[in-house]
């Protein structure tokens, strides 16, 4: 077990699988935080939403806080390019996390009548935050640009451009959806009913924008599309979200979250496929190539962290699972979660 | 201003402001674990009162804490990515460690903490309190244990101008670490008890819920008696490790220029590095070369000693460590007096004194504060004392007007962020323990 490619491989590997769980988790809470905007009509619905996201959102807010750590630790060049390359969009991203968390506990706890303020900055910087770190998702995959000294430089125009932003608004809607089959065992009424209508208008969209993607990721670099990986991610995620179209209204329905997460891996496996051995893809044309083989810590570190790791998850993962089966029990008397 | 300077101002304020939320949320972790298990054991419903009070202020802290969190691994790529680039195979293992062991366990169980009383066992909730106590701690451990490695860097060795790994074990348990994680959460302690006997002393009073805030008084006091005494000796402690292993530093925190036989402890002075001496000084003779060697004669090496490109900015680090041991001295005087007032059983009646530990809140805050800006300044040069200079360690690409932009939004939403906190976490103060745990509260 010493050849150093293994555990560069294997840190490569937890680190996707912390994103999937941070997305899955996240994902949902996100998800609503956006939905919470548009979709409830009365305080009692809006509180119902909320009840589902405060007592989770920083448990799931782990899993991104231990891939970034995990970046830094096992691939410290990677990390200390990709981060000033990126400085004032990921800065303004994490001020997003601030608000959309501080504004989530003051809905929360506004009492009978929610803060309307509070639910519309919650719901703005739920979407802006998700939007913009799938954004650069994309930009991973088109190619980031190499500047002085081997560090990543992005600007506008590697943004405003057709494939990111077509993976970055697909990507949102499979999120949006996954929230949805959260939803359909927790919410009911019309406001499921609502749900459920969103669902269903949202898929073809989803579906259209989601192959528009690979074929303009085919058209710019057909070998990334060419990879089995890539193929079979592509596969999952459509296979998940017309499960998720066609379980609405059926017996299945009630399974609609193993879907929407089939879906969400799917869109994992596309991402590390395609940019796998690359940190981040290059520009067409050449520039710097950041690999993982070159840009992760020494052996003697790879071990500590890709063990610590494998241990860490399996103990969150327990904890996750317990907290989860908790809140779903009734409570045994009166409800404890008075307002302030 | 150039990138470096502006960087090192925008991560003073993020892990200052940080640091407070940090330390909250240790103090008050310690004092929930200790109302549950008095909770359990004696089956005492007022514990369970006073708990539920505090773990709504938790609840609070915690948030903050957690956002304010995010902004130091961002500025660990963004800002210094020469440093983790050179210092990531040993520094990066603390963090790893830090998230995926302590922070995850504390973020999880917390929520059980906050909202599931009346879903789990009496056992499992005590639990998720401990839970919440250690991962709290443990993540502080690791965070302190990074700090020290920057001060005291062991277990590493140097290849193609970078650090790698030799010894988990030397590099984790670096010869500063384990002190500086005790005299930290006995920091934290002293933050939380002073700040639990403030909260108790302003419902006293307002004479609202005086039983049981007397009770939660009366343990708050010898608390703090007891912390703030062991912080002294604590104190001393840390400081000959420092003088051991950064002796320019410990020289400043002093304010010795010139190496004297039989050196003064000085209590007050401003330091003048350009004309090397201490103005106004007031001190005990002979007392440093006795504190640090046992003898009242033996020689104390001064700054001349270290060439002067190596001094870390003495009026500083003089002046912080200076108030923050006038800081302590003014608690341990509080709290002394409190044991007094407690044995005479004249506490609650002593109005003024209920009124002093209300003012006495920031003075734990500021302590910690100053002595941590004490311990960071004396590092600089330095950003890993003797492995790399601070200005060798920041971002090159990113242009010094973007790092004005950052530093600018980051004061902002602080300012906000500050403006928030106070609103929220007073009104759950104001709102005190009535109503915490539903009807049955009410009733008792």
């Amino acid at each position: 077990m010493d050849d150093i490619a293994l555990w560069q491989i294997s840190a490569f590997a937890c680190l996707i699988f912390m994103m999937f769980m941070y997305s899955i988790l996240d994902g949902f809470d996100l998800g609503l935080g956006v939905l919470i905007g548009f979709v409830t009509e009365n305080d009692e619905e809006k509180r119902a939403l909320l009840g589902h996201i405060a007592p989770f959102w920083d448990g799931n807010e782990v899993w991104l806080v231990i891939a970034v750590s995990t970046l830094f630790g096992a691939f410290p060049q990677a990390y200390a390019s990709l981060l000033p390359s990126f400085y004032l969009p990921f800065l303004f991203i994490i001020i997003l996390f601030v608000c959309r968390a501080i504004s989530l506990e003051f809905a929360y706890y506004s009492g009978k009548h929610v803060s309307k303020t509070s639910i519309w900055i919650f719901s703005g910087c739920s979407f802006l935050a998700s939007f913009l770190g799938i954004l650069f998702l994309g930009v991973m995959i088109s190619g980031i640009p190499a500047g002085e000294g081997g560090v990543f430089r992005i600007g506008a125009g590697d943004i405003i451009r057709p494939l990111p932003l077509i993976f970055a608004t697909a990507w949102l809607l499979m999120m949006l959806l996954h929230s949805i089959s959260y939803l359909t065992r927790k919410s009911e009424g019309a406001l499921r009913e609502r749900l459920m209508k969103l669902a269903k208008r949202m898929f073809p969209v989803f579906i259209v924008l989601y192959l528009a993607g690979i074929f303009f990721l085919y058209l710019k670099s057909p070998q990334i599309v060419g990879r089995p990986m890539v193929l079979a991610g592509a596969a999952m995620t459509v296979a998940g979200a017309l499960s998720c179209r066609f379980a609405i209204g059926s017996k299945f329905e009630r399974h609609m979250f193993a879907f929407s997460t089939l879906g969400m891996g799917g869109i994992w496996v596309v991402m590390a496929g395609s940019i796998f051995p690359n940190i981040a893809n290059p520009v067409q044309g050449g520039g710097a190539m950041m690999t993982i083989y070159d840009s992760s810590a020494p052996l003697s570190t790879l071990r500590v962290i890709v063990l610590s790791a494998l241990f860490g998850m399996v103990s969150i993962l327990f904890y996750v699972f317990s907290v989860y089966a908790i809140f779903s029990r009734k409570d045994k008397k009166v409800k404890s979660e008075v307002p302030l | 201003m150039d990138f470096t300077t502006l960087s090192r101002i925008q991560f003073g304020v993020t892990i200052g402001f940080h640091y407070l939320f940090a330390l909250t949320t240790l103090g008050l972790a310690f004092y929930i674990l200790l109302l549950e298990s008095l909770y359990y054991y004696r089956k005492d419903d007022d514990f369970r009162r006073l708990s539920d009070f505090l773990i709504k202020l938790l609840a609070v802290v915690f948030v903050f804490g957690v956002t304010t969190g995010f902004m130091m691994p961002f500025a660990f790529g963004a800002n210094w990515s020469r440093f983790s680039t050179f210092a990531g195979p040993v520094f990066g293992i603390h963090l790893v460690v830090e998230s995926i062991n302590a922070f995850s366990l504390e973020a999880v169980s917390i929520g059980v903490l906050i909202f599931a009383r009346n879903k789990v066992s009496r056992e499992l909730y005590w639990s998720s309190a401990l839970m919440v106590f250690i991962g709290s701690h443990l993540s502080g451990f690791w965070i302190v244990s990074a700090n020290s490695w920057m001060q005291t860097p062991a277990g590493y060795a140097l290849e193609n101008g970078k650090v790698v790994l030799t010894s988990l074990f030397d590099a984790v348990l670096n010869p500063t670490a384990i002190i500086r994680f005790v005299h930290v959460t006995i920091g934290a302690w002293i933050t939380g008890s002073v700040l639990v006997a403030g909260i108790s002393a302003f419902h006293l009073l307002g004479n609202r819920d005086v039983k049981l805030f007397r009770r939660l008084l009366r343990l708050s006091i010898p608390l703090m008696m007891v912390f703030t005494i062991l912080q002294a000796g604590l104190g001393h402690v840390h400081i000959m490790k420092v003088l051991e292993h950064n002796p320019e530093k410990d020289a400043a925190y002093e304010g010795i220029f010139h190496t004297v036989k039989g050196a003064p402890l000085y209590a007050f002075g401003i330091p003048d590095s350009g004309n090397e001496k201490i103005h106004f000084a007031i001190g005990i003779p002979y007392m440093l070369s006795f504190l640090e060697t046992g003898s009242f004669t033996a020689e104390v090496k001064g700054l001349e000693e270290y060439p002067k490109d190596t001094w870390p900015p003495v009026n500083v680090i003089f002046t912080t460590f200076h108030l923050m041991v006038m800081l302590g001295a003014a608690m341990i005087a509080i709290a002394v007096v409190g044991g007094y007032l407690q044995m005479k059983r004249k506490l609650v009646e002593q109005r003024w004194y209920l009124r002093v530990l209300m003012f006495a809140i920031p003075l734990p805050y500021l302590a910690n504060e100053l002595g941590w800006i004490g311990t960071e300044m004396g590092r600089q040069p330095w950003i890993i004392y003797g492995l790399l200079r601070t200005d060798q360690a920041s971002t090159t690409s990113i242009p010094a007007v973007q790092a004005v932009v950052s530093l600018s939004f980051i004061v902002l939403l602080y300012c906000l962020l500050s403006y928030l906190f106070l609103k929220h976490f007073t009104a759950a103060v104001k709102k005190g323990p009535a109503g915490s745990g539903g009807k049955e509260v009410a009733d008792g």
